[in-house]
């Protein structure tokens, strides 16, 4: 039976969706479960291209007696960092300030509250590469929740502290002249001869030239001057079927317009 | 979000383009479009028309007939027909300007507006 994971957007996360671990995705339900039910929540943060996030979740979140583990005691909710880089940005610093060092998966131990108190990155299914054993992690923090919970919500509130006094960017209203530095940028690449941006094999950017287009729509000459010859080059040039309509999905060489 | 991602964003346009589309909606301002009519009538599709005759990326628009039924949007709520006729209101912050019947005095409102 499918867990929380089955009706998400995310093709990572619905790599999970039939795990025998009861994932969450990350919101208010999972975070209200942890507090109704007084356990921890494990979080783990990965993304479809990441090699040793499927190695942990064949031998680990596959595993049924692990998956019993984590059921039990845990909370358990899976990000995909595509989706949410901004919550990989905070647990990230977590991980970094509690290891030294930071990767993916991601492994987080949370309070009811989010706030992290242990964390790594790829933990094994038996003890190697001078790492514990997942399962041997699993345990040892179920314990530590129920004995000495007072010296993790310390840990915790710790490397909160930590995390804030470096997080200088978030919390910072939007900044209109960095979206205007953001038109330059894509203007000091850009391809006035051929059209687009970069070289062969060249990549419509719709993403961008809707960007240039609203900016262009408050004034923005250069916005406007980028996204009308970008689209003129399309349109011009081999990678628009005048048979069937529609653009190709790149151009082989560095013309986009041929 | 977008708060923690905009250096980010700015540094590797391409990359984050459309979080960049995002960071230029938030900024705003934003203006809100209510049309109310059926759909079939063509002072409605003249309505609708002229909201859409350019781009008008910062303008939230919703359309129903009228009236409205009940799990529309809350922008089409409590808007009633100007001389029972099709009708279209241009809001900001949930202030609205004087509701319209027709293509001139709406593209007015949105040329002066938007």
């Amino acid at each position: 039976m499918p867990n929380h994971l089955a009706h998400e957007n995310s093709p990572y996360l619905l790599q999970h969706a039939d795990n025998p671990v009861d994932w969450y995705p990350w919101g208010e339900e999972a975070l209200e479960k942890s507090r109704r039910e007084d356990k921890p929540i494990f979080l783990s943060i990965g993304y479809a291209a990441c090699h040793w996030c499927h190695v942990m979740a064949h031998e680990s979140f596959e595993e049924p007696q692990t998956a019993a583990i984590m059921n039990q005691y845990f909370v358990n909710i899976k990000v995909d960092r595509e989706e949410r880089p901004d919550l990989d940005s905070i647990y990230m610093n977590a991980v970094v300030a509690m290891t030294g060092q930071g990767g993916w998966p991601m492994s987080l131990f949370l309070t009811p509250d989010g706030v992290p108190f242990f964390g790594g990155t790829y933990f094994p299914p038996i003890r190697r590469y001078n790492m514990p054993s997942f399962y041997e992690v699993l345990l040892s923090i179920a314990d530590a929740w129920r004995k000495d919970r007072k010296q993790l919500i310390e840990t915790g509130n710790t490397i909160l502290q930590h995390i804030r006094s470096n997080n200088k960017e978030a919390g910072e209203p939007l900044k209109k002249e960095l979206i205007n530095q953001a038109v330059l940028n894509l203007a000091q690449t850009y391809d006035w001869k051929q059209g687009g941006w970069g070289k062969a094999p060249k990549f419509p950017q719709p993403m961008a030239i809707e960007f240039l287009l609203r900016r262009a729509s408050r004034g923005d000459k250069l916005a406007h001057d980028i996204s009308v010859h970008v689209l003129h080059a399309m349109a011009r040039g081999g990678m628009y079927d005048v048979v069937g309509g529609g653009f190709a999905r790149y151009s082989m060489i560095r013309l986009v317009r041929c | 979000m977008l708060e923690t991602q905009q250096q980010t964003a700015v540094r590797c346009p391409t990359a984050f383009a459309y979080w960049l589309s995002a960071m230029d909606f938030a900024i705003g301002p934003l203006y809100e479009v209510a049309v109310l009519g059926d759909n079939g009538d063509p002072h409605t599709q003249a309505l609708i028309e002229t909201l859409w005759s350019t781009y008008r990326p910062r303008a939230v628009t919703a359309i129903s007939s009228y009236p409205p039924p009940p799990e529309v949007p809350p922008l089409l709520i409590d808007r009633p027909l100007l001389n029972g006729q099709p009708t279209a209101y241009v809001c900001q912050n949930f202030t609205c300007l004087q509701p319209v019947n027709d293509r001139v005095n709406l593209r007015s409102q949105l040329l002066d507006n938007l």
